[in-house]
């Protein structure tokens, strides 16, 4: 979504998205083998987040407190969507389509693997045979036509079309979001953090940091865990989300919704330094940065052991009024 | 010996200079895009390579080469082009 905020605040005079959703919560994927290389330095295994949010109720947020819409058109043939391509620069018209990061030249997994991503297409590059795209990593980047034909052609042996995407605004709306779906939010985020599955909440940091402690004394070559960037940008989120809360709704809430922003911008620094740790470890080929994952993991562990309390305590003030 | 981007980038994030990563430097909470274009006009590096992580946002819209260009009126195009309402599955849960 980070590419339709970008088109929003650049083009439709919407300054952020801070108030879709707020979220704590942990997804494991956790191999059956256990944790292990799928394609070095990547692993097997996925440490992310839970979205509350299905499709449905986000683009009705998005509509409800922002009036963005989205519209899109899939693709079977390849020449046609170079042609609509065309067609929406020559009139400067941001479209977002997809495309794996992992087609990107110049990124450190480039053929190792596929994502779901999304960039903007600004048309035709400089250079022959490119397309202008602007991605959050590589700022406007020229891609080889060769990569994007590819991108295509894994999405088509997917069976499903390459999709690309408009976004639109109704300038009239601008809603503030609801106290119920913000306590639903809350509520989401509880049941998820006090999870007794392995693969979900609190339950499942303890058993990752496990196997990643264990991992780290199997092998000596650096690593990085699927979906765990998307942490650390979670808690910057919830961090706006809280700084943009109404305040008629938040009066009698003042030192809970404060203790929380307390605890999620010391846990946004931690997952930050984290995911940090693993990206130079992997673009320096440095083992040694990874030397203090097991003492953060604990740090964070024990900190976010308070999490479901304070949600639970903030839930209970905003509910009260 | 840490060059200067990584010795204030290390200052403004509060880690360690050999954190830092060579090519992608990151940005922390608290540090504004105009901090971050600061250090890249001091330094002679692009933004956009400065800019990761939280900043990510800011950093996209940024690069737009004019932010002051509004959507054009484009009336029916998109569904005149076979455009249709949503979201696809695919580019919400993939």
């Amino acid at each position: 979504m980070g590419s339709c905020e970008a088109i929003a605040r650049s083009r439709l005079e919407v300054p952020n998205f801070n108030r879709l959703f707020y979220n704590c919560s942990f997804a494991y994927n956790r191999a059956a083998s256990g944790l292990d290389f799928a394609a070095a330095p990547v692993l097997n295994s996925s440490f992310s987040r839970s979205l509350p949010l299905e499709k449905p109720e986000f683009l009705q947020r998005l509509s409800h407190c922002y009036g963005i819409s989205l519209s899109h058109k899939g693709y079977d043939d390849f020449e046609t969507l170079l042609a609509d391509i065309d067609r929406f620069a020559a009139q400067d018209i941001p479209v977002i389509s997809e495309i794996d990061l992992f087609f990107m030249p110049g990124h450190p997994f480039c053929g190792n693997t596929r994502d779901g991503h999304m960039m903007i297409l600004g048309g035709k590059g400089h250079a022959p045979d490119t397309l202008s795209v602007l991605e959050a990593v590589f700022g406007w980047s020229e891609l080889p036509l060769a990569s994007y034909l590819a991108c295509f052609e894994d999405r088509r042996h997917r069976g499903r079309p390459f999709y690309l995407m408009h976004v639109s605004r109704d300038a009239a709306i601008d809603n503030a979001l609801s106290l119920p779906s913000i306590l639903a939010d809350l509520s989401a985020s509880i049941d998820n953090l006090n999870s007794d599955t392995n693969d979900k909440g609190l339950s499942a940091l303890k058993v990752f940091s496990s196997d990643i402690v264990d991992f780290l004394k199997r092998v000596d070559a650096p690593f990085i865990v699927p979906g765990f960037w998307t942490l650390m940008c979670t808690y910057k989120n919830n961090l706006r989300f809280l700084a943009a809360l109404d305040p008629s709704l938040t009066a009698g809430a003042h030192k809970e919704v404060t203790a929380m922003q307390r605890q999620m911008a010391w846990l946004y620094k931690r997952w930050f330094l984290l995911n940090l740790s693993m990206e130079t470890s992997v673009s320096d080929d440095d083992f040694k940065a990874l030397a203090e994952l097991p003492q953060l993991l604990a740090t964070v562990f024990a900190c976010e052991e308070q999490t479901p309390d304070l949600i639970a305590a903030l839930r209970h003030a905003l509910e009260k009024g | 010996m840490e060059d200067d981007l990584t010795q204030e980038l290390a200052t403004i994030l509060g880690v360690r200079p050999d954190m830092i990563a060579r090519d992608v430097a990151f940005a922390e909470q608290g540090i504004s895009a105009a901090d971050v274009r600061q250090v890249a006009l001091r330094t002679g590096r692009k933004a956009p390579e400065l800019i990761w992580g939280g900043m990510t946002i800011a950093g996209l819209a940024e690069c737009f080469t004019n932010p002051d260009t509004r959507e054009p009126d484009t009336g029916n195009l998109f569904a005149e082009m076979g455009f249709v309402p949503g979201l696809p599955d695919a580019m919400y849960y993939e």
